[in-house]
């Protein structure tokens, strides 16, 4: 009986490997663009929660606008009011932030922090892990009680916020669990954490995020996306002149 | 007796209304000579501070833009840069190639702190060892380690001495996060500055390594120069050799100035920018300068005021020495010599005036360039030892000496003139 059962794990091992084997790890990937990215408009309310350690937790509120098939995002600043009427619009590669209190605009990178949190400017941007990145190793195992494909993937250009990242995707649902973010120089840097989607018309948006700073201990930051619509927007929302008006 | 002397003599009779007169001269001198000596003093220690900061008093950077339109800092080649400067003859202290991260996050266990970080050479020759003062370890060692030399506050601030690990996280030229952990090699004295502007330094090997740039590579090419004073004279004719021999050049500016241009300009390939110690501070020079304009408008206005009040009193003063004037005409004084007599008076009480005022002025600067300013934090780049330096501007002193007596003797005109007409036997007749 016992050597049944060592065959039968041996085989079920080697049936998973051979299963891997045949899995398209960049389908995949792109599986999880494609479900997570909308055709048309899409628009949340956004709560970003930092916790640093020593300080007081940092709470802010932004309105959130996609347009993922022209590449571009915008979020106005909300809250606190300090920072109430700043923008962050996204057209193409470039990513421009408006001041209302000085009246300018100036370039920012999708790799640099948003509003001093763990959360990156890239972190806006519809997802592209097909396009970005090339699969370099994949495994199989359980987050959470849930099955999930663990693929490793590098950067295709060196122009990427994270040159390496290790990805969950769950295998049943195709939607990205947790993803380990890395440096040039191979050191984990970020965890990111997919609580919870909701789906809109067949399409996931991913509305409880949390973002784990690996190298500055304790620094969390918590994203929660609410009322998401799929309402088309107005053109001119993707603007910098929408900026300077909602600031008028 | 001489006119002159005779002046001086009048002076003294009056003594409190030439006090008084004297006294408005001299608080006006007084609160030019305090503008003045605090708006050098501040500037003079930025100067120095940020000469103290910064790799060069002439740099030169590379700058490329990326496919997606990235501006990216690097250079390599650069023979013709120092043929050029051997060719000028530049009278060059050092020449510095540097690695810079203008805003690198330096972690600890204990804390994070944002800083410049500076990729050079630390060997024996570098330019480094006359700029800081080592208070912990040394810089042995440090060429090809992955030693980093910090400022005493930072060290502070991250709760690290000699030994421990600091880990360094930036975006490399295009973009991507890197991050490498670096041994606290040596820690220097605070330099009079916030701990987030002194900066960080290391081996330009492993700067260029976390930046992604190749062996050999740096972002700036720094000129240290005998006199500092001379850097907008050389980097004119460092820029025109330059342009001369057709390397592809932007046009001289502060550094906001290039960073406009680079983001607005399209081009390609690897073009060269310059500028001086000058640029970088121009903006602070602006204001300085503006607050001297400032303060010399006022000075004017305060002027106007009191020669509105030295006119009227030379008109009384006039009124009141009628018969006196007529005395003298009639024992053989000239108009003109009546005349010069007042003006005299005037000119010698504005000068009593503007000495009093300005020994009090450079009193009150002493006594300030006295006063401990370390709980001045957020200003002390404006600072030298946490004190304002002592500035005597002297060029200021007689600008403002020849205006001001100008402007007196100029008050005194109308009722000297007044007097000078005057016959000897109207003045003798009158009765006041």
């Amino acid at each position: 009986m016992k050597r049944f059962l060592m065959i039968l794990a041996t085989a079920g091992l080697l049936g998973a490997a051979a299963a891997a084997d045949d899995v398209d790890f960049h389908a995949i990937l792109a599986k999880v663009d494609e479900q997570t990215n909308f055709k048309g408009d899409a628009s949340a309310k956004v709560t970003i929660q930092s916790k640093k350690p020593g300080e007081d937790d940092n709470i802010m509120q932004a309105q959130y606008f996609r347009r993922d098939a022209a590449n571009k995002f915008m979020i106005l600043m909300l809250k606190p009011e300090v920072n109430k009427g700043q923008g962050y619009l996204k057209i193409d590669s470039n990513i421009i932030f408006y001041d209302p209190e000085s009246r300018k605009f100036s370039k920012l990178t999708g790799s640099g922090n948003f509003q001093d949190s763990n959360a990156k400017n890239s972190d806006f941007q519809a997802s592209s892990l097909a396009q970005d990145y090339d699969v370099v190793e994949t495994s199989r195992e359980k987050l959470l009680a849930k099955d999930t494909w663990v693929i490793t993937v590098k950067a295709k250009t060196n122009d990427i916020t994270y040159p390496k990242r290790k990805v969950w995707v769950e295998v049943s649902t195709n939607l990205l669990l947790k993803s380990e973010d890395y440096s040039l120089s191979d050191r984990l840097m970020r965890t990111s954490l997919y609580g919870k989607y909701v789906n809109i018309d067949g399409k996931f948006l991913a509305t409880r995020m949390r973002f784990e700073d690996n190298l500055k201990k304790g620094e969390v930051t918590d994203l929660i996306l609410e009322n998401p619509s799929l309402a088309p927007l107005p053109d001119a929302v993707f603007t910098q002149a929408y900026l300077e008006k909602v600031n008028n | 007796m001489s006119v002159s002397s005779m002046a001086l003599k009048n002076l003294t009779r009056q003594k409190r209304r030439s006090v008084l007169l004297g006294g408005a001269i001299a608080f006006g001198i007084l609160i030019i000579t305090v503008v003045d000596g605090l708006s050098g003093s501040l500037i003079t220690s930025l100067e120095a501070n940020i000469s103290n900061l910064v790799p060069g008093h002439i740099f030169v950077r590379g700058v490329e833009k990326s496919d997606k339109g990235r501006i990216i800092f690097a250079m390599k080649d650069t023979d013709l840069l120092e043929k050029t400067v051997r060719d000028l003859k530049i009278p060059v202290k050092s020449i510095a190639k540097t690695t810079t991260i203008e805003q690198a996050a330096l972690i600890s266990d204990l804390g994070t702190q944002y800083q410049g970080l500076t990729g050079l050479d630390l060997g024996p020759t570098s330019y480094i060892h006359s700029r800081i003062v080592i208070v912990e370890g040394s810089l042995d060692g440090f060429t090809g380690s992955n030693k980093i030399l910090i400022a005493e506050g930072t060290a502070k601030k991250l709760g690290v001495k000699l030994g421990d690990t600091v880990s360094v996280q930036c975006e490399t030229q295009t973009g991507q996060q890197n991050v490498l952990d670096f041994s606290v090699g040596a820690i220097y004295k605070d330099p009079g500055l916030a701990a987030s502007l002194a900066g960080a330094y290391a081996d330009i090997g492993i700067v260029d390594r976390l930046r992604a740039l190749a062996p050999g590579e740096y972002t700036n090419f720094g000129v240290f120069l005998d006199d500092v004073s001379t850097a907008d004279q050389w980097g004119t004719a460092l820029y025109k050799a330059l342009d001369a021999q057709k390397l592809p050049l932007w046009s001289r500016g502060t550094p906001q100035d290039l960073q406009t241009q680079f983001r607005d300009q399209g081009w390609k390939g690897t073009r060269y920018a310059l500028f001086t110690l000058n640029d970088i501070l121009s903006f602070l020079k602006g204001i300085f300068g503006a607050l001297n304009g400032i303060a010399f408008g006022i000075l004017l206005v305060l002027f106007l005021v009191i020669m509105v009040g030295i006119t009227n009193t030379y008109r009384m003063v006039v009124y009141e020495r009628t018969r006196e004037i007529g005395t003298l005409r009639a024992l053989g004084m000239q108009r003109p010599q009546i005349r010069n007599l007042f003006l005299f008076e005037a000119v010698y009480l504005a000068l009593v005036g503007i000495a009093v005022g300005f020994v009090v002025g450079v009193v009150v600067l002493w006594g300030l360039s006295l006063v401990d300013l370390s709980s001045w934090k957020d200003f002390n780049v404006l600072l030298k030892d946490n004190k304002l330096q002592l500035f005597v501007d002297l060029g200021s002193f007689v600008f403002n000496l020849v205006v001001v007596a100008a402007l007196t003797a100029l008050a005194a005109l109308f009722p000297a003139r007044r007097a000078g007409r005057l016959t000897p036997a109207e003045a003798l007749r009158t009765t006041n």
